[in-house]
């Protein structure tokens, strides 16, 4: 295994083409869902596009996929968060995203439903905070599609646990939000 | 994830940025050259110290170089009678931390381990046999990619460093917070502290 950095691991063109072309492909699926998990761990969209770059920028740096691409992502975003919480540093912007525009293909809400929204919006932050640690990346994570053995690397889990874990963070959630949907 | 939570869930989210995979690509390589100037820097500062440490008279250094000297003379001479180790060559980092440092071991190992001592000096230094890691770092966080070694690793901290934590594949394992050193794993010996790098048990 090269463990010399971006510019030996990949020294031949046409394999540093190949890493490349696999990088874009895994950035292309991955990156919505990294930022999406990051954002509603943290509730906050800057810093969640900030980590997400983050952690495939350190994935491009490396000059070759890990065994398990999509639980190594995980895992270094969860520490990057992690680490921001712990220190209170702020990161350097990355980049300067341009913002998707919100999509107009709907009516805009009526005020009834706006506030509705966000009362909906706070409960569910308030319950993701309560939840246990372990819990609230599990269910995050679940609800990104990520397979139990992802999830088992990612959190350094025994896979065979996992669906255990994962149904008492629903049911955690779901305690905490005070709410009870129906089960499929 | 059922219908309920999924649509629960989806009150949190925000548009996801506009971000390409050449973009950050681009980010990658302009990153990679900074830190591995940085860390080359670093380097050469440490190695400098080191040089400046031995010349000075009744320096323990030179009691160190002479012992690795010598255990590489006995090496090039077969002794069947006592079993020599090897002594790698080392290499390392050297940083000046800022307000807060995180030393981040991004795996655990078959074995080894941190040795970590305190020193007067105003540096962050972590050493381990060449190959053993790669470095990059940054005044707020010190990156040593472990992946598949075995290797035992000696950091000194500043004395006077305010906050420094260990992780190890993102658990934390030690920190200093001012005068104090706490350990969520490992041992505490007169003036060091041993922090496996193995998993827990």
């Amino acid at each position: 295994m090269d463990r010399s950095g971006l510019g030996d691991a990949v020294a031949e063109p046409v394999a540093r083409q190949l890493f490349h072309d696999q990088f874009a492909a895994l950035f292309n699926a991955d990156f919505p869902r990294v930022f999406r998990y990051l954002d509603r761990l943290s509730g906050e969209p800057d810093l969640a596009a900030d980590l997400a770059q983050e952690a495939f920028v350190r994935l491009y740096r490396r000059g070759a996929l890990p065994d398990q691409p999509q639980a190594w992502l995980i895992s270094v975003a969860m520490n990057l968060f992690r680490n921001v919480k712990t220190s209170r540093s702020r990161r350097r912007r990355l980049l300067t995203p341009a913002r998707a525009e919100e999509s107009h293909s709907d009516p805009p809400p009526s005020p009834a439903e706006a506030e509705e929204a966000a009362e909906i919006r706070r409960r569910v932050r308030a319950a993701l905070d309560r939840m246990p640690e372990r819990e609230r990346h599990l269910l995050l994570l679940r609800a990104e599609g990520y397979s139990y053995r992802d999830l088992a690397s990612a959190l350094a889990l025994n896979e065979a646990s996992v669906g255990v874990l994962l149904a008492r963070a629903r049911t955690a959630f779901r305690a905490t939000y005070g709410d009870s949907p129906d089960e499929r | 994830m059922n219908a309920d939570e999924e649509r629960l869930l989806r009150h949190l989210d925000h548009a996801v940025p506009r971000i390409s995979a050449d973009d950050v690509a681009a980010r990658a390589r302009v990153e990679g050259t900074r830190i591995r100037l940085r860390w080359a820097a670093g380097f050469v500062l440490a190695a400098a110290l080191a040089g400046t440490a031995y010349a000075v008279p009744g320096s323990p250094l030179r009691g160190w170089f002479s012992t690795l000297a010598e255990r590489f003379r006995e090496e090039a001479v077969p002794n069947t009678d006592s079993a020599l180790v090897p002594v790698a060559p080392m290499a390392g980092v050297a940083i000046v931390p800022g307000p807060a440092l995180v030393i981040e071991f991004t795996d655990l190992q078959q074995q080894g381990q941190a040795r970590v001592t305190l020193t007067d000096g105003d540096q962050v230094q972590v050493r381990a046999p060449s190959g053993a890691a790669t470095f990059s770092s940054d005044p707020e966080r010190l990156v040593i990619d472990n992946r598949g070694s075995t290797a035992e690793f000696e950091i000194e901290f500043p004395r006077g460093a305010s906050w420094i934590e260990i992780r190890v594949a993102g658990a934390r394992v030690l920190l200093k917070e001012r005068n104090r050193v706490t350990l969520t794993r490992g041992a505490a010996e007169p003036a060091a502290w041993s922090v496996p790098l193995t998993p827990p048990r």
